[in-house]
């Protein structure tokens, strides 16, 4: 029987030097198969509370907290969760506190390291073991591919009504205050304040600029909040604009096991001051009325003021000729969606049409758009077309990597296929 | 296979990205300015609802021969919501007036079988559940109200069908020897017709209409 470190699969030692270096003995530690073991088993156990985290926070979260982190503070009423659905029902309590836990970049460059060192301790080049080499070389990419995509990939969402275009898309995590100057007949120019800004400052803040026209203090923020009706007796936050006789609530943030992929709507009360010192009201800003643009009047001149969705104007336009809405017969449920778009790009010209659906998108400029929601108007029946843009330049490395090491295992159980019928025939 | 367009390496973005993020920390968000192509005007956004003095219903329709002159048949192109009697206000119709122009002046009356003509851009074709038949009936949105403009056959003579539509505005009725002048008369395709267009305050009583009004 073969002892592990002989296997193919780990490959064997190879010579070392007879009196190991510090630098050869750290080598030597990091390419332990011991760590490579719990290494995966620390993966399972990032999963499966990553996994379970999703019914209190957002995927997006999730995955930032958990796989995109170094490390994650893990909450024990995860573990409680979990013995409530299987096993214990009656569990009233939550376990308190929480447990530091290695996140994704950490697991995942050790686990890469790991294999490096692995391959320059103990495997050999030979034809041999070069399926093996080959599947590495897959793990490799994918790891490296997942990072990338991690650290660069950029998610937004078009939303677009059949036979119109737009110019811009919206990011379904990110928010901003647009200080809009509409006074150009041609166009607008935009100062954006980024949520962030507004999220991280205290209340009773101001954020000042000099591209502002005027500085904003927030009073208030609401991470996920809708707008309601004044109970008897109480006031409104707001002094000018439509939130005039009207309050927030706050909500529960949208969660990953939500089914119907909902996300959260800040709001927030600003209170504007023009440069020379002087109070122009306080504003309710809920992004859930982004398109309600509230008049503010300051210097002189006349803005209008939104908390919306952060967007990103791209240099070129989408039109959707036609989209395709099809459901279950007798049935909401939907059975197919496409849309037909044609995009306009000064630098390219016009591109298309061409039809976007499921596992069909359109790769533009390094963006890949995919067909991501479709409704109907019921009144009116205009169809909403949803396109997801995902830019992220590491885009080929998963089929890079399943390519890799597809072949690595055809190489790999090939040889070992015909060893066998060697041996087989020489006896 | 995913379409693919143009693309041109980002190797500049990466290496910022890559330092940024290998050093430990992301570009850091800040106030920034630019200009921006103006937003689409959102339909939910136009109001409709008409200021103090203004008509609160806009009757906008026209009446073709469908027969022979004398046989009191006609078509009906009127602006009308599923439920009889179904009126809009002023601010709606006149988003659409010039495409129902535009519509009324593309009729076409073949020798048989009902007309044709040519949809202008935005109206949709719907089926609409109503209490009698329709030839059809289009549906169209530039505002918070949502307009249909319905197609129908029907007997009656001229002057009793103008005159029911005043009613349905609110108006006074109109004597026969004011056709000519309330109405705009047109030759469209060798046939003749009336349109009617009447604003008031809406129709006296609550809005009853007889069940042969379409």
């Amino acid at each position: 029987m073969s002892t592990p470190e002989a296997h193919d699969y780990v490959g064997a030692p190879k010579a070392g030097p007879a009196r190991p270096s510090v630098p050869y003995r750290a080598l030597r530690a990091a390419a332990s198969l011991r760590l490579t073991v719990v290494l995966f088993a620390l993966s399972m156990v990032l999963v499966f509370f990553g996994t379970l985290a999703q019914q209190h926070a957002s995927i997006e979260t999730v995955v930032n907290d958990y796989f995109r982190s170094w490390f994650v503070m893990i909450e024990l009423r995860l573990v409680t969760d979990f013995l409530k659905v299987f096993f214990v029902p009656d569990l009233k309590s939550d376990l308190p506190g929480k447990v530091p836990f290695p996140g994704g970049y950490a697991i995942g460059w050790v686990m890469f390291f790991n294999l490096l060192a692995a391959h320059a301790i103990r495997f050999k080049l030979t034809w041999k073991r070069s399926g093996i080499f080959l599947l590495h070389a897959g793990v490799i990419v994918l790891l490296l591919g997942e990072f990338l995509t991690g650290i660069l990939s950029v998610e937004s969402r078009m939303m677009i009504r059949e036979k119109e275009s737009t110019s811009f898309a919206f990011h379904l995590n990110q928010h901003e205050l647009a200080v809009i100057d509409p006074s150009d007949p041609g166009h607008d120019t935009v100062v954006v304040v980024p949520g962030s800004l507004i999220r991280d400052a205290a209340d009773g803040q101001w954020i000042s600029h000099p591209d502002l026209p005027f500085d904003v203090r927030r009073d208030q923020y609401v991470v996920n909040a809708r707008v309601r009706k004044l109970e008897p007796g109480e006031e409104s936050p707001a002094t000018k604009g439509l939130g005039v006789g009207r309050g927030i609530q706050s909500l529960p943030r949208s969660k990953g096991t939500d089914a119907d992929g909902r996300v959260d709507y800040p709001a927030a009360v600003l209170t504007l001051r023009d440069k020379a010192g002087a109070e122009l009201g306080t504003y309710l800003l809920p992004t859930i009325f982004e398109g309600r643009l509230q008049p503010v009047e300051a210097g002189g001149k006349k803005y209008d003021v939104t908390f919306r969705f952060k967007r990103t104007y791209k240099p070129y336009s989408v039109y959707v000729e036609s989209a395709e809405h099809k459901k279950y017969a007798g049935t909401e449920t939907p059975k197919d969606y496409a849309s037909t778009v044609i995009l306009d790009d000064p630098e390219y010209g016009k591109v298309g049409p061409i039809r976007i659906w499921m596992n069909h998108p359109l790769r533009h400029r390094n963006e890949t758009f995919y067909q991501s929601s479709m409704s109907t108007d019921d009144e009116t029946g205009v169809k909403l077309t949803g396109l997801q843009v995902v830019e992220n330049p590491a885009w080929t490395a998963p089929y890079l990597a399943c390519i890799l090491v597809s072949l690595g295992m055809l190489v790999h159980f090939g040889i070992k296929l015909l060893t066998f019928l060697d041996r087989r025939g020489a006896k | 296979m995913p379409f693919r367009s143009h693309s041109q390496p980002p190797v500049g973005r990466w290496a910022v990205l890559v330092t940024f993020c290998l050093a430990g920390c992301g570009p850091s968000e800040q106030v920034s300015k630019y200009t921006a192509p103006k937003d689409p005007v959102d339909p939910d956004l136009v109001s409709d609802a008409p200021t103090q003095g203004e008509p609160e219903v806009r009757v906008l329709g026209a009446i073709a021969e469908a027969g022979k002159p004398g046989e009191e048949s006609w078509y009906f192109f009127k602006f009308q919501g599923p439920k009889l009697g179904d009126s809009y206000p002023p601010r709606a119709i006149e988003r659409h007036a010039a495409d129902f122009d535009a519509f009324v002046k593309s009729l076409k009356f073949p020798a048989a079988g009902a007309p044709t003509w040519t949809v202008p851009a935005g109206w949709r074709a719907v089926e609409v559940q109503t209490q009698f038949p329709r030839i059809a009936t289009f549906r169209m949105r530039k505002s918070e109200t949502t307009v249909d403009l319905a197609v129908s056959q029907t007997g009656g003579d001229l002057l009793g069908n103008i005159n029911r539509w005043y009613g349905q505005a609110g108006a006074e009725p109109i004597k026969a020897d004011e056709i000519a002048t309330k109405t705009r008369v047109l030759t469209v395709d060798g046939r003749k017709v009336w349109v009617v267009d009447v604003s008031g305050p809406g129709p006296k009583g609550g809005g009853m209409v007889p069940p042969f009004a379409k």
